[in-house]
């Protein structure tokens, strides 16, 4: 990977300060309560951190600038015409396997289930659906190696593209069987981790992105929400703790140190963080960014599975010696 | 405010819903692009111009309310 990463001393700047994401995020609240949106949204309210957003949309380059329209065009049919007829449902689990076979076909990289949970919608969001599919899909990882430059920044939308038109057809498919479906994807209202996360996909990591086995953190995220009933999958542990826990290249090779060796508090959580005032301005330089998911070991093509395994084994085996 | 998605996701709409919320759409990318080709243009060369001056840019100058 190339190293030579945009100066953290940064061309631009506020004169007066927005309130802290860290405090809006509940930095240090011991409390639950729902996320509040800062930077990235969909437009229904006034962020905290808007301005510095849309700073980030009109010096991003041509081409990501340009795909970023075309995938707003596409997703217009994310929602649609729903059947007249209800297809009837008599076993969900063969209904569950079906539309993932059929999310798999339309070229999700990898598919899971969850119920709606409050986790996943933003304060004052109000989203009326019984039942999330999460996919995910791969960023191509020679691209990302360019990563800062427009050329991982096309990368990363070509990815979002993609997701939305599997996310779209899967969505449309469900809707021709008669079922409410809308496909959630790049900026929308919704929190795709925490769907991901108890759609037994992967594990919330050190970077504050969601890990899997299949693709590391080189990936996106997109949701299908539908009243479609369907079994849900459970989440998984693949023992991302145990190597986040002491790996450190995240944390070392971010330039602003927005990454911490240590969990902590956020509303109500003891969760791995990344510093909000830190990370999102460098993310605007550097044309979104995506170091730390880059450098992750995690993220290096086909690892996951075996670096899981492994890491459980350990797990094990240091079980065995302590109760020994 | 409307969201993206209050504003374009449509569920089970008319011919004509989908045909307005198609035109709405256009348009809205329309502003879009138009904003990133003439705003945008201008806030990219004071930014370049920021970079090798090393004198930051003030994103509230930039970006009005």
């Amino acid at each position: 990977m190339k190293k030579d990463f945009p100066s953290p001393e940064l061309p631009f700047a506020y004169r007066d300060q927005p309130l802290s994401g860290n405090i809006i995020n509940g930095l240090g609240e011991t409390n639950k309560r729902a996320a509040t949106q800062i930077f990235h949204g969909s437009g229904a309210r006034e962020l905290e951190w808007s301005k510095l957003e849309l700073f980030f949309g009109l010096i991003n380059p041509f081409k990501v600038s340009w795909l970023n329209l075309v995938n707003r065009w596409m997703l217009r049919d994310a929602d649609g015409p729903i059947a007249k007829s209800k297809r009837k449902i008599t076993s969900q689990a063969d209904i569950t396997a079906e539309i993932k076979d059929l999310a798999l076909s339309f070229g999700a990289g990898s598919v899971g289930t969850s119920p709606l949970i409050k986790e996943a919608l933003y304060k004052g969001g109000e989203i009326n659906y019984a039942n999330a599919i999460v996919i995910l899909y791969p960023m191509d990882s020679d691209e990302m190696q360019h990563v800062t430059t427009g050329r991982a920044g096309t990368e990363t939308m070509r990815a979002y593209m993609e997701i939305s038109r599997t996310a779209i057809e899967l969505s449309k498919k469900i809707r021709a069987m008669g079922w409410r479906a809308r496909a959630y994807c790049e900026g929308a209202d919704l929190l795709h981790i925490p769907l991901a996360i108890n759609a037994g996909l992967g594990q919330l990591g050190k970077h504050g992105s969601l890990i899997c086995r299949e693709f590391g953190s080189s990936m996106r995220i997109a949701t299908i929400l539908t009243d479609l009933p369907l079994d849900h999958d459970r989440p998984i542990d693949i023992a991302v703790d145990d190597l986040c826990i002491g790996c450190r290249r995240c944390t070392i090779d971010c330039p602003v140190d927005a990454i911490s060796d240590e969990k902590h508090m956020v509303r109500g959580d003891d969760k791995w963080y990344v510093d909000f005032d830190k990370c999102v301005p460098y993310f605007t330089e550097a044309v979104g960014c995506g170091i730390c998911i880059e450098v992750c070991p995690w993220s290096k093509p086909d690892r996951g599975f075996s670096l899981s395994e492994k890491l459980l084994k350990k797990r094990e085996k240091n079980k065995l010696k302590e109760l020994i | 405010m409307k969201s993206f998605e209050e504003q374009f996701y449509i569920e089970n709409p008319t011919r004509f819903e989908a045909l307005k919320r198609d035109l709405l759409l256009l348009l809205w990318l329309f502003r879009r692009a138009i904003m990133w080709a003439g705003k945008g243009l201008i806030i990219r060369l004071a930014y370049k111009k920021a970079k090798n001056t090393g004198k930051p840019l003030v994103i509230e100058d930039l970006i009005k309310d």
